[in-house]
């Protein structure tokens, strides 16, 4: 890692992966991060527990988008009962993110709010 | 005009409810539910050492109110407080032989009563107060409470709610029904009703979507 | 193309200040308080400098006394007048630099009565407040020559005003005005200024402050005695006089570096009107030519500099990821002129310097444009 990010990080964040929204989706969610003034939303469609399709929509932080994007490709074609395992420690592991930047865990904990409601 | 089946055991505790009634100064009493939404259940209950000596209930409704009050106070009574708040609804349906899908949520009111009402005694006797956070995941389980009728599912379990959102005491929701759906207007009433309760909510948006 | 649009945090070196330097190193090394020729010889290059910096700011040469930066002066202004007077009420304003605000509440821990003055939403401090605030028992007002962030200058005339109704010394932290504009300390009536040689294309590590000569003022740092006690420690000869050098030709081609900025700041302004939804922070009038704090709506500043950076732009956000341990991760400048939150996380300072060019300026706002619409482009319109 050179700087300030690692390559992966910086990729996630120059090309984001699923950006756009759904217009037949099964569930939608919004998540934040209060202190530093981040939002996300992503639509999510699922099928059979499985998750179909994803996209989001950001403002935020390198991190963020760079946390999101890699969140989003995480889950894609998962088992919902799988996804809900899925600890923020490992995106803070991939990304190679110090443990004290909070927006990292944002992406996927969004994710996992919105499949409560399936 | 469909015709509602009822098992046997429910026509019983429809027929002869047991423990109807009031109890002056109980040790804790409680409240559920709404006359504007056809259904209204009371709970008193007594406590002595740990167990609960005595319950009764009082009921506005339809028979499915009637019969599920009387099974859970039969349930509950004579059981400690710790095994009478570890009765969920599902024990009280199975207990029935099952409810018609549409008449699923009474079981939910009787069981809250009784939870309420334990509460109640909790806060009075013991002086246990009950901290709430009111965030998403609570609204969620109080979602939960709200039944779609023509499956007998909770809303949350039903797959119809799309989205929501829980921000500066307002909560904004999405769910979904078709056109023709005709339990529609009842459980968005339901949902208002439920949510209104909660202190911590003053303003509910549902919008509903066809997919 | 490397675009360096941060000179509000460092300068690059003047190329002539660069010769000078590494000239002077060469040849002058010597400690001034040396009694032999080498010694004497820097001496002689430390008073000449000093009389020369005086007379840029129309002060007295035994009035300007050399530290390590502008965090040691502020420091030095602040705590050595407060150590010579037993007056305990001390006014500052609320977008000062850490410096300044951090050494305040210092004081406050140490039973102080601080006073942080309100700005309006251009950054200018409440001078109502100030009237009301002060009296016999006011020790110290210090107030920023101009704003780092937003670029807003204060009106340093009007404060002396108040402030000499109960004798009151008066400090501006001039770190982000010098060699900018013009500075007549007697025109202005101010008791103790703070300066820092990176901010005008002088070297690091070396600074000096201004002080009235009827100013009572006491030292803070001990040791050898140097600067007549005030600020003990050998003096910096090379860094001293490459400081003398870089404000004089600051001074010198001011004019016309003011006038590359105006040019530059309307061709980066023109820009912005095809890009919407911004806004232009600080006082639009008097302020410091170059300075530019400009507000996206419904944008992440940290996200826009990141691109900008990978693209060989060098700019400034006003705030950045933080942990709950750094403190506030929005800049506290921001926050006193009321930015709404809209606005605020999407904030980036622009700061010109003598290098940059229309060349340069026009490869900024192309790639400004185009990293926007990309982050506008990533974000939700209709949360």
């Amino acid at each position: 890692m050179i700087g300030k990010y690692s390559k992966i990080l910086i990729d996630h964040f120059t090309s984001p992966r699923n950006i756009g929204i759904l217009d037949n989706y099964s569930v939608k969610v919004e998540g934040t991060n209060e202190s530093d003034g981040d939002r996300v939303l992503f639509f999510i469609s699922v099928e059979d527990d499985i998750v179909k399709d994803i996209k989001f929509k950001i403002k935020g932080c390198p991190r963020a988008i760079a946390s999101c994007s890699f969140a989003s490709e995480m889950v894609m074609g998962k088992n919902i009962s799988e996804i809900m395992q899925i600890d923020s420690d490992l995106i803070y592991q991939q990304l190679e993110v110090d443990k004290i930047f909070e927006c990292i865990p944002m992406g996927i904990e969004t994710i996992k709010k919105g499949l409560k409601l399936i | 005009m469909a015709v509602i089946k009822y098992t046997e055991k429910v026509i019983e505790h429809f027929k002869n409810p047991r423990n109807v009634g009031e109890i002056e100064n109980p040790d804790g009493k409680a409240t559920v539910g709404s006359p504007a939404c056809g259904d209204q259940v009371s709970v008193f209950l007594n406590v002595e050492d740990g167990k609960i000596s005595d319950i009764k209930f009082l009921s506005y409704g339809c028979a499915s109110n009637i019969a599920t009050g009387s099974i859970v106070t039969e349930l509950s009574k004579g059981k400690t407080v710790e095994q009478a708040k570890a009765l969920t609804w599902k024990d009280a349906l199975e207990e029935l032989g099952g409810l018609p899908p549409v008449k699923v949520h009474c079981s939910i009111l009787a069981i809250d009563g009784l939870r309420a009402a334990i509460h109640d005694y909790e806060e009075k006797v013991l002086g246990i107060k009950h901290e709430r956070i009111i965030d998403e995941s609570y609204i969620i389980e109080e979602l939960k409470h709200v039944i779609y009728p023509k499956t007998g599912e909770n809303i949350i379990d039903a797959k119809l709610v799309k989205y929501l959102k829980y921000e500066d005491k307002e909560v904004y929701m999405e769910i979904s029904f078709d056109e023709t759906d005709v339990y529609k207007q009842n459980v968005l009433e339901e949902i208002n009703e439920h949510l209104g309760e909660i202190k911590g909510v003053e303003k509910v948006d549902i919008k509903v979507v066809e997919y | 193309m490397r675009v360096y649009l941060d000179n509000s945090a460092t300068t690059p070196l003047h190329p002539e200040v660069l010769e000078f330097m590494c000239e002077f190193n060469k040849n002058h090394f010597g400690n001034a308080s040396s009694l032999h020729y080498i010694g004497l010889e820097a001496k002689d290059y430390l008073e000449n400098s000093r009389k020369k910096i005086a007379e840029m700011i129309n002060a007295e040469p035994e009035e300007i006394y050399f530290t390590s930066g502008g965090t040691e002066a502020d420091n030095l202004c602040i705590l050595g007048i407060l150590k010579s007077t037993l007056r305990k009420r001390i006014i500052t304003s609320s977008i000062e630099h850490e410096a300044v605000l951090e050494t305040f509440m210092h004081l406050k821990d140490e039973g102080y009565e601080v006073i942080i003055l309100d700005v309006d939403e251009n950054g200018v401090i409440d001078l109502d407040m100030l009237e009301e605030s002060v009296n016999k028992d006011t020790a110290l007002i210090s107030v920023m020559f101009a704003n780092n962030e937003i670029g807003t200058i204060q009106p340093l005339e009007k404060i002396c005003e108040i402030a000499s109704k109960f004798d009151i010394p008066v400090h501006t932290d001039a770190v982000q005005a010098m060699g900018k504009i013009k500075i007549d300390v007697r025109e202005l009536g101010i008791n103790a200024l703070s300066a820092s040689a990176h901010k005008f294309f002088g070297p690091k590590g070396v600074g000096f402050v201004f002080i009235e000569k009827a100013t009572k003022i006491e030292n803070i740092v001990y040791g050898g005695g140097h600067e007549k006690g005030l600020r003990s420690g050998t003096e910096n000869v090379p860094g001293i006089a490459t400081m003398e050098k870089a404000l004089e030709i600051c001074i010198d081609e001011m004019v016309e570096h003011n006038r590359k900025y105006d040019l530059l700041s309307s061709q980066i302004k023109k820009c912005l009107e095809k890009i919407e939804d911004y806004k232009l922070n600080g006082h639009p009038v008097k302020r410091i030519p170059g300075t530019m704090s400009i507000s996206f709506k419904n944008i992440n500043g940290e996200a826009l500099m990141e691109m900008l950076s990978l693209k060989g732009i060098a700019i400034s956000t006003a705030s950045a990821c933080h942990s709950h341990s750094e403190g506030e991760s929005v800049s506290h400048v921001l926050k006193s002129i009321g930015l709404s939150d809209e606005y605020i996380y999407g904030t980036i300072r622009i700061t010109m310097g003598i290098e940059n060019t229309e060349e340069e300026i026009k490869y900024f706002t192309d790639t400004l444009e185009e990293c926007v619409r990309t982050l506008r482009g990533l974000n939700y319109s209709d949360w």
